[in-house]
């Protein structure tokens, strides 16, 4: 649906992109996460045609981009960071103008009745006659998305859909989202990275320009941790379940945590990827007379791998342009 | 092009820009047109016609200064642009509203040359030939006013290099006779759109005075399709 071939964007001697290589099938939920700068945004720019790439293609559909933008940008609805509204317009005029700048050849009872189905979805039928600068952040966001479903373009690109918003305002939104993903090809980039796990199946990295790493959340955290993490609690004296652990070869590290109330102890055990050690730990607890209370692979946590990613940039700050 | 040219018209008459152009268009030239021929007892119309030239170089800057600059400070032009919808379109649109808000000042105008007629008398080619060169020479300041929004996201500077663009061509005619070069006079002569349009309306139809307002009109356009495009890169 989306295919992305040594995209580079460079502002002077800035690269902005560098490279970045990826395809997004149909029906796919994408998450873009990275730092600010990263690229994200310029990548999103590119994609929907608004920025030329200074090197590299596009392809939507089939068609690229740079050869046949009209044809391609069909396909694709765009919501940018700071939604493109006209604070002077009324919200059916702001979806009557994107129905024609998308070429929706209406009759008027029709368009009417278009856009009146339109804002069902998005839950903003009573605010048809109000001017946009009128309205809340939350509801202009609404009038924005629902701009973006004029046309029903197949691929939704949405740059940080619910910065600014209320928490409740971005629960309902992660909801509409979750059901456009159904039926829509979704590439969404966001600093909430609860959003990104619960509503992207594959989450593109980037940092300083560059794709880092592309795969499913759990994929990523193995990748760019290097390593897996299983949490266990143990009844037993600390010292000889430490040693117990240690002796098993894929184990890294195992740090002890907090005791809890039923005697036990809880610990972290760091182990190399591509193996699994839970039936080496339950043989081993099982050896020493311990009793195992509990075991679970600690959860996949977009946090960690953006901690990371930020972490790696301070410590090689970028030099100011 | 539609599309852009209903919702800039809806725009200008949404805010106050578009009601008080006209405002100020239809007052003074009311007022010139009192001064200059009710009160002189003159049924000359080029009079007429040389105040409203001057009045509408002030004005135009100020109906074509919002143009790409007010786009691009609410980043609305990201809608513009990502829609299926052509560059080229998105300039002409604005070139025509703007155009076409001017228009309907100019209808209003039209009342002039008939009180003239019906009360005294008037040359029938010498008031066409007023009203073309106004037309020509209003669509080419329009076209350097949407130029110029299109390199700026404030509207001050916006209208402020429209006028730098706009005195500087109309006024080249008198740069040119302070130079004693005759070749740089008669290059200076030949641009003055000044020179032009007085020859136009003494009734003379010169095809070059038609020719340079269809051509600075055109290539400020061409400019303008040039800076929209290079934002894409």
């Amino acid at each position: 649906m989306i295919e992305a071939t040594h995209l580079t964007k460079q502002y002077g001697t800035n690269m902005a992109v560098y490279d970045a290589n990826f395809r997004i099938c149909k029906g796919e939920v994408v998450g873009f996460l990275g730092p600010n700068g990263a690229g994200k945004s310029t990548t999103m720019n590119m994609l929907c045609g608004y920025l030329e790439p200074t090197w590299g293609q596009v392809k939507i559909a089939g068609t690229d981009l740079a050869e046949n933008p009209l044809e391609a940008k069909r396909h694709i609805g765009y919501l940018p960071e700071f939604p493109p509204l006209y604070m002077d317009m009324t919200v059916e005029e702001q979806l009557q103008f994107a129905c024609a700048l998308r070429g929706l050849s209406y009759k008027k009872t029709e368009l009417q009745a278009y856009i009146t189905s339109l804002c069902a979805r998005t839950q903003i039928q009573d605010t048809g006659k109000r001017l946009i600068r009128n309205l809340s952040k939350g509801y202009r966001q609404r009038v924005a998305v629902t701009q973006l479903l004029v046309g029903d373009p197949e691929i939704l690109i949405l740059d940080e859909p619910t910065v600014g918003l209320d928490p409740r305002q971005i629960r309902e939104f992660r909801d509409l989202f979750a059901e456009l993903g159904k039926d829509h090809t979704i590439i969404l980039s966001s600093h909430i990275l609860s959003e990104i796990s619960s509503i992207c199946g594959r989450v593109l990295v980037f940092n300083e320009g560059e794709l880092i790493a592309d795969g499913r959340p759990a994929q990523l955290q193995e990748m760019l941790m290097g390593r897996k993490t299983l949490q266990v609690e143990i009844a037993g004296d600390s010292a000889g379940v430490l040693a117990a652990l240690e002796q098993i070869p894929e184990v890294v590290q195992v740090k002890p945590l907090r005791q809890t109330q039923t005697d036990g102890q809880e610990y972290q055990i760091d182990y190399q990827v591509e193996t699994d050690i839970r039936a080496a730990v339950y043989h081993a607890i099982k050896a020493t007379g311990y009793d195992l209370l509990m075991m679970k692979p600690e959860e996949v946590s977009l946090e960690n791998i953006y901690l990371k990613i930020t972490e790696e940039q301070q410590e090689r700050p970028r030099v100011q342009e | 092009m539609k599309a852009i040219y209903q919702k800039e018209m809806r725009q200008y008459f949404h805010s106050v820009i578009g009601y008080v152009f006209l405002a100020i268009f239809v007052f003074i030239n009311a007022y010139y047109f009192l001064l200059q021929n009710l009160l002189n007892r003159s049924g000359d119309i080029t009079d007429y016609f040389q105040s409203t030239i001057t009045l509408m170089m002030f004005l135009m800057p100020m109906l074509t200064m919002r143009s790409f600059a007010e786009e691009k400070k609410q980043r609305t032009d990201l809608l513009l642009y990502t829609m299926p919808t052509k560059r080229t379109q998105v300039v002409l649109g604005k070139f025509l509203a703007a155009e076409s808000v001017f228009l309907m000042g100019l209808a209003v105008t039209l009342a002039v040359p008939i009180i003239l007629a019906v009360c005294g008398s008037t040359q029938l080619w010498v008031t066409l030939g007023n009203y073309l060169g106004l037309i020509l020479l209003m669509s080419a300041f329009i076209a350097i006013g949407i130029f110029v929004s299109a390199l700026t996201e404030n509207q001050i500077v916006a209208a402020v290099i429209s006028y730098v663009i706009i005195f500087a061509l109309w006024y080249s005619y008198g740069l040119g006779s302070t130079i004693q070069n005759q070749t740089a006079l008669a290059v200076f002569s030949k641009l003055s759109m000044m020179g032009m349009y007085h020859e136009m309306v003494m009734g003379i139809l010169n095809p070059a005075g038609i020719l340079l307002d269809l051509a600075i009109t055109f290539l400020f356009l061409f400019l303008t399709v040039i800076v929209v495009e290079r934002k894409r890169g």
